[in-house]
C-alpha cells in the first residue's frame, strides 16, 4: 500500500479522521511538526479507510497516537535544548518549555530562600485562614443532607396574620390538621410529614433509675418523604401515628449511637421493649449511623441546638399527641415530579389558612437553605472577612515580588539583551508563580488543618458543626486559591517589569530610579490599608457591641439561679385544669426540700432562651392598632425570686386561680405605651384570648439576646391558665450541674411519666444568648490584627526598599548639608499620604461592610463615630511607625561608602 | 569522532528510506516504506523525532511542499540527504563491516 500521491482528482477528498482524535493529536505534537504530523496522519487515515474500512482507519489512527506519544514528550522536553529554539521561538508548546521553564524557576528560587520563604508563608497564613473559613461554609452551608434528590425536600411553615411566629423571620410552625389536609389535599408534595425535634429530656427507665434522654416525635412519612430507610428494622407505620393511635402508637426507633452504644449494638433488640416516660414501648427499628434533623438555626430560639435525638417516637404517642390548635410542629415536604417551590407555596396556602380558619400563607423553602437560614450571614460575612485579609497577604506578596523583580533588574536586563522576549520572560513569571503558589498551598493546607478544630471549638453552638473539617473539596480550594493567588502577587508584578525595562543596561549599573512598579507599589499599599482598615472597623463595630452588652444588665439577677423545664402532657394536664397547678405545687415544695435550694418559684419559660408566644394586646378592645407584647405565665413568688424589682402593685398569689377573676402584670414600657403617664393599676388589658385585670407593674427584663431592648411584656398566674410548659427556677448555693439531678428527682417524684427538658444555670443561658456575637468579635479581631500586622510589614518593606533605592539621592543630600530629620519626615510623609488615600478608600469600604453587619451588631450604629475615629487614629499612628522604623536608617546613611560604591 | 555522530539503528532506517524515496521523502512516505519493508510498526512520531535529530545534526535537510486537500490542507514536508548524512551512513556501514568481519556465530551452521 502507497500512500496517496495527491490530486489525482479521481474521487473526492477522503473522509477526515474522528475529530476528537485529531485534537488530541494537536494537544500532544510539538508546534514545530504539528502540520506535518497531522497531515500524514490524515493521508495515512484517508488511504487506510478506503483500504481496511473505516474501523480499522481509526484503529490505526489511534495507535499512531498512543505510539508517538513517547517520541512527543521527549521531543517537546528535548527540543528547547537547542538554543536556536530556546530564546526566540515563543509560539512553542507546553511540556517541554514549561518543564524547561519550571527547572529554571525552582533553580531561581534555590538562590532566594528568604524571598520563597517569606512570600510563601505570607500567602499560606492568607490561604490557611480562608481555607479554614471556607472548611465551615462548606460543611454548614454547602453540603446537602444525606437525603435522597434534596433539591426537592423543602421545608413548610406559614405566617399568620397577627402572630409575631416562631423564626426571626416570623413563621409560624404547623398544627398536625394543617398536616393531614396537606397530605391528603395538595398533591404539589409527593409526601409531607411533621416531626418535633427541640423538646426536651425524657425518662428513660434504667437499672440505676431513670436516665434522662432525648425523644423527638414525628409522623410515618418523615423517612419515606426525606428517601431514608432504616438499616435495621422499620419506621412507623402509617396506622401508628395520630392522636387516636392510642397504644398503637408504643413502638420506638432508635438513633444508630443509642442502638450501638446504649444497647451495644445488639441485633436481637427489635421487638424488645424499652420503658420511656414510665411508658412501655417496642423497639422497632434502627435508623442509619449520623441521622438527625438539623436544628432550624433560624428559629426564635437562638441559643442553642437541641441536638440529635436518641428516640424517635411516632406523633399520637402517649405524651406526644398532636394537641389541636398547637403550631408546634416542623414540617418537611418533597416536591411532587415537575412542581415548582412556587406553584407548592400557590397550591399549599389555601389549604392552610382553610384548616385553621385564620388569614394564612404557606411559605416553602428548601430544606438546606431553612437549616443555615440564621447562619449564612454570620457566615459569610466571617468568610469575607478571610478573604479580605488574603487579598492583604496577596498584596505582600506582590510588594515582594516587586522589590525581587527589581533586584533582579539586571539578570532580566541581560536576558532581554540577549534575545528573551517580554513571552518568555512572562512564562518565567508564571512559572515561579505557579511554584510559589504551590508552596503557599502545602503552607496553607498546614494551617488550615490547625486552625480549623480551634475554630470549630470556638465556635457557638451551628448546624452541622460536626462536620466541619478538612476533606478533598477544602484542599481543593486551598490549592485553587495557591494558583491564583501565586498568579496574581508573582505575574502582575513581571508584566510591569516588562514595561520598566526599557533600558536594561540602565538597570544593570546600579541606577535604581521610581519607576512605574514602585507607583503600583505604592498603589498596592493604600489598597492594603483601605482592606485592613475596613477589617478595623469591622471589629471595632463588634468589640463595642460586646463592651455595650457587657454594661447591660438583664433587668434580673441570675446569679444561681438554675432553671429545669418540663413539658406536660396535655392528655393528664388538660388546659384550664387546676392539674397542672397541683403538680407545679407539689414539684415546688420537692424541689424547696431539697438540700442546697434557698426559694423556687415556676414560669413557662425563662427570659433566656424566652421564646414565649406574644399576643395582640389593647386597652381599648376597639383599638385596631395592637402591640405584640410577649407573656410570660408565672407561679407566686416569680418576680422576688428572680429579682426583678415590682414598681407598683402586687405580686400573684395563690388566690389568683381559676376560681378568680383573671389578673396580669404588666411590664413598665407595656404599662407606658397603653396608658401613658397614668397609673395602669385596676384597668383591663386586652389579648385575643380574655381581659386581663391589672394588678401591678414591674421593671422590664431582656429577653432572648442581652443587648437587645428589652420587648414589650406582661404576665398572667399560671393557676389561672395551666400552660403544658413549666420551668422551675431555684435559687441554688451549689453548682448548677450538681442540684439538676434534685431538680429533676424532685419532678419525676411527683409524676415519673413527664417528660424533662433542657436544664441549667441562668447565667450560662444569659451568657450563650451572646455567644455568637463574642465569635464573631473573637475571629474579626484576629482577622483585622493580622491584616494590620501584614500591611505594617508591606509599610516597613516598601519605605526601607525605598531608603535603599534612594541611598545615592539621599547621601549626596546629606553630603550637601542636609539634615536628617526632614529627610525621615519626608520618607514617613510620603506613607502617610499612603494611608491617607487608604482610609479615604476604605471609608465607603466600611459602610458597605458595616452595613452587611448590622443585623450582627448590638447596640452600635452601622456608622459609630467613636469607633471610626478610634480606627483612623490607629491607622494613622500605626503607619507612621512602621515607616519611622526603616526611615531612621537614614540617619546611619555612610555617606562616602555609599557614594564610593556608585 | 564522538559517539553522536554515528547515527543509531532506527536512525539510519529513515536515512536509507530517505535516500530510497528520492524526491518523494516525506513523514507519512518514509513511515509507510520503513513498515513495508521491515514489516515493524512505526509511529509518526518516532519519525519526526528522527528527521528533527538528524536535521539538526546536519544529515538532513527539509522543505515544505504544498497544502493538499486530502491532508486536510496541511503541507508535506520533504527531506534529502546532506552530505554529512550520506558520511554518517557510510561510516555506520563500515562500522558495522569492521565488527562483523571474519565472525561466525556459534549456532549459525546449525540454523
Amino acid at each position: 500500500m502507497k500512500p496517496a500521491k495527491g490530486g489525482d482528482g479521481k474521487r473526492s477528498v477522503p473522509l477526515p479522521p474522528p475529530r476528537w482524535a485529531e485534537h488530541l493529536l494537536r494537544l500532544l505534537t510539538p508546534a514545530r511538526y504539528r502540520d506535518e504530523i497531522l497531515g500524514d496522519l490524515r493521508e495515512g487515515f484517508g488511504v487506510r479507510r478506503e483500504t481496511d474500512g473505516r474501523g480499522n482507519a481509526v484503529r490505526w489512527y489511534l495507535l499512531q497516537i498512543l505510539m508517538s506519544l513517547g517520541p512527543c514528550l521527549a521531543f517537546r522536553i528535548r527540543a528547547p535544548r537547542s538554543s536556536r529554539r530556546d530564546l526566540t521561538q515563543t509560539g512553542n508548546t507546553m511540556i517541554g518549555i514549561f518543564g524547561q521553564d519550571f527547572r529554571y524557576a525552582a533553580k531561581s528560587f534555590g538562590r532566594r530562600r528568604t524571598f520563597l520563604g517569606l512570600a510563601a508563608s505570607t500567602l499560606g497564613l492568607g490561604i490557611g485562614l480562608s481555607t479554614a473559613m471556607y472548611s465551615v461554609v462548606h460543611a454548614v452551608l454547602g453540603t446537602a443532607p444525606d437525603y435522597q434528590d434534596p433539591e426537592r425536600v423543602v421545608s413548610i411553615w406559614q405566617r399568620v396574620e397577627g402572630r409575631a411566629g416562631q423564626t426571626r423571620t416570623g413563621e409560624t410552625r404547623l398544627q398536625f390538621p394543617q398536616y393531614v389536609a396537606l397530605r391528603d389535599n395538595c398533591p404539589a408534595f409527593s409526601g409531607v410529614a411533621l416531626y418535633a425535634a427541640d423538646w426536651g429530656e425524657s425518662a428513660l427507665a434504667g437499672p440505676d433509675g431513670p436516665v434522662p434522654v432525648r425523644v423527638g416525635a414525628a409522623t410515618a412519612s418523615l423517612l419515606p418523604t426525606l428517601g431514608i430507610s432504616p438499616p435495621l428494622g422499620r419506621w412507623f407505620l402509617p396506622e401508628e401515628e395520630g392522636d387516636r393511635a392510642g397504644p398503637l402508637s408504643q413502638v420506638v426507633v432508635l438513633s444508630h449511637s443509642t442502638w450501638a452504644v446504649r444497647f451495644g449494638g445488639d441485633p436481637e433488640l427489635l421487638g424488645r421493649p424499652v420503658v420511656l416516660n414510665g411508658i412501655s414501648y417496642t423497639v422497632v427499628g434502627v435508623l442509619p449511623p449520623g441521622f438527625r434533623m438539623q436544628w432550624l438555626s433560624n428559629s426564635v430560639n437562638r441559643a442553642a441546638d437541641p441536638g440529635p435525638r436518641d428516640f424517635w417516637v411516632p406523633i399520637g404517642a402517649p405524651g406526644w399527641n398532636e394537641r389541636p390548635g398547637s403550631t408546634m410542629w416542623e414540617a418537611v415536604a418533597r416536591l411532587a415530579e415537575g412542581v415548582t417551590i412556587e406553584q407548592a407555596r400557590v397550591e399549599a396556602g389555601p389549604i392552610l389558612a382553610a384548616v385553621w380558619d385564620r388569614p394564612a400563607e404557606a411559605v416553602v423553602i428548601p430544606r438546606t437553605t431553612d437549616e443555615a437560614r440564621g447562619i449564612r450571614s454570620p457566615i459569610l460575612l466571617l468568610f469575607g472577612a478571610s478573604g479580605i485579609l488574603l487579598l492583604i497577604a496577596c498584596g505582600n506578596v506582590a510588594l515582594l515580588s516587586f522589590a525581587e523583580t527589581a533586584n533582579r533588574g539586571e539578570e532580566l536586563g541581560i536576558k532581554t539583551a540577549i534575545g528573551a522576549g517580554p513571552g518568555r520572560i512572562l512564562r518565567q513569571a508564571l512559572a515561579e508563580s505557579l511554584i510559589l503558589g504551590a508552596c503557599g498551598s502545602a503552607i496553607g493546607a498546614l494551617v488550615a488543618m490547625w486552625a480549623t478544630p480551634v475554630l470549630v471549638s470556638m465556635a457557638p453552638a451551628i448546624p452541622r458543626l460536626d462536620d466541619v473539617g478538612i476533606d478533598g473539596w477544602v484542599l481543593g480550594f486551598a490549592t485553587g486559591l495557591g494558583v491564583l493567588t501565586g498568579l496574581v502577587s508573582g505575574v502582575g508584578p513581571a508584566l510591569l517589569h516588562s514595561r520598566d525595562s526599557a533600558s536594561p543596561l540602565f538597570l544593570a549599573r546600579g541606577w535604581k530610579t521610581p519607576s512605574p512598579s514602585q507607583k503600583i507599589g505604592k498603589a498596592v499599599l493604600s489598597a492594603e490599608v483601605a482592606l485592613t482598615f475596613i477589617l478595623l472597623v469591622g471589629s471595632g463595630l463588634f468589640v463595642e457591641s460586646v463592651r455595650r452588652v457587657g454594661e447591660v444588665s438583664p433587668g434580673f439577677d441570675a446569679e444561681d439561679l438554675v432553671g429545669l423545664k418540663v413539658v406536660l402532657p396535655r392528655g393528664q394536664y388538660p388546659y384550664k385544669d387546676q392539674a397542672a397547678t397541683v403538680f407545679m405545687e407539689r414539684v415546688l415544695s420537692e424541689i424547696r426540700a431539697a438540700p442546697g435550694v434557698g426559694s423556687a418559684s415556676a414560669v413557662n419559660e425563662l427570659p433566656f432562651p424566652g421564646r414565649v408566644s406574644r399576643w395582640a394586646g389593647r386597652s381599648d378592645p376597639n383599638d385596631s392598632s395592637s402591640l405584640m407584647p410577649k407573656v410570660y405565665h408565672v407561679a407566686p413568688g416569680y418576680f422576688d425570686l428572680m429579682g426583678i424589682p415590682m414598681v407598683e402593685g402586687r405580686d400573684f398569689s395563690s388566690d389568683d386561680n381559676l376560681d378568680s377573676p383573671p389578673v396580669a402584670v404588666v411590664g413598665e414600657s407595656l404599662a407606658r405605651a397603653l396608658w401613658g403617664n397614668a397609673s395602669p393599676i385596676g384597668r383591663l388589658l386586652y389579648y385575643p384570648i380574655e381581659a386581663v385585670r391589672v394588678v401591678g407593674v414591674v421593671r422590664d427584663v431582656r429577653q432572648v439576646v442581652l443587648g437587645e431592648a428589652p420587648p414589650l411584656t406582661f404576665y398572667v398566674p399560671h393557676a389561672q391558665h395551666n400552660r403544658p410548659e413549666l420551668t422551675f427556677v431555684a435559687r441554688t448555693h451549689v453548682e448548677a450541674s450538681g442540684i439538676l439531678p434534685a431538680l429533676r428527682s424532685a419532678v419525676w417524684a411527683v409524676d415519673g411519666g413527664i417528660v424533662v427538658s433542657e436544664g441549667g444555670s441562668l447565667e450560662d443561658a444569659v451568657a450563650r444568648s451572646t455567644a455568637g456575637l463574642q465569635f464573631r468579635t473573637v475571629l474579626m479581631v484576629i482577622f483585622a490584627a493580622l491584616a494590620a500586622l501584614l500591611a505594617s510589614v508591606g509599610i516597613t518593606g516598601l519605605t526601607a526598599r525605598s531608603v535603599g533605592m534612594r541611598s545615592r539621592e539621599l547621601a549626596i543630600r546629606q553630603a550637601l548639608g542636609a539634615e536628617d530629620r526632614p529627610l525621615v519626615a519626608g520618607m514617613v510623609g510620603e506613607i502617610l499620604l499612603i494611608a491617607g488615600i487608604g482610609i479615604g478608600l476604605g471609608v465607603p469600604g466600611a459602610l458597605i461592610f458595616g452595613s452587611a453587619m448590622a443585623s450582627l451588631l448590638v447596640g452600635v450604629d452601622t456608622f459609630d463615630l467613636t469607633v471610626m475615629g478610634i480606627v483612623v487614629s490607629l491607622t494613622f499612628f500605626g503607619c507612621a511607625l512602621a515607616s519611622f522604623i526603616p526611615a531612621r536608617r537614614i540617619v546611619r546613611l555612610d555617606t562616602m561608602s555609599v557614594l564610593k560604591r556608585e | 569522532m564522538s559517539p553522536r555522530d554515528y547515527p543509531g539503528e532506527f536512525e539510519q532506517a529513515v536515512l536509507l528510506t530517505v535516500v530510497r524515496l528520492k524526491d518523494a521523502a516525506y513523514g507519512m512516505a518514509i513511515l509507510q516504506e520503513i513498515v513495508d519493508r521491515t514489516g515493524r510498526e512505526v509511529g509518526i512520531g518516532s519519525v519526526y523525532s528522527a528527521l528533527d535529530r538528524m536535521e539538526a545534526k546536519g544529515f538532513l535537510s527539509s522543505t515544505l511542499g504544498d497544502p493538499t486537500p486530502e491532508r486536510g490542507g496541511k503541507a508535506k514536508r520533504y527531506y534529502r540527504i546532506e552530505e554529512a548524512g550520506v558520511a554518517a551512513l557510510l561510516k555506520a556501514r563500515s562500522m558495522y563491516s569492521a565488527l562483523w568481519e571474519d565472525l561466525t556465530l556459534g549456532g549459525e551452521g546449525m540454523e
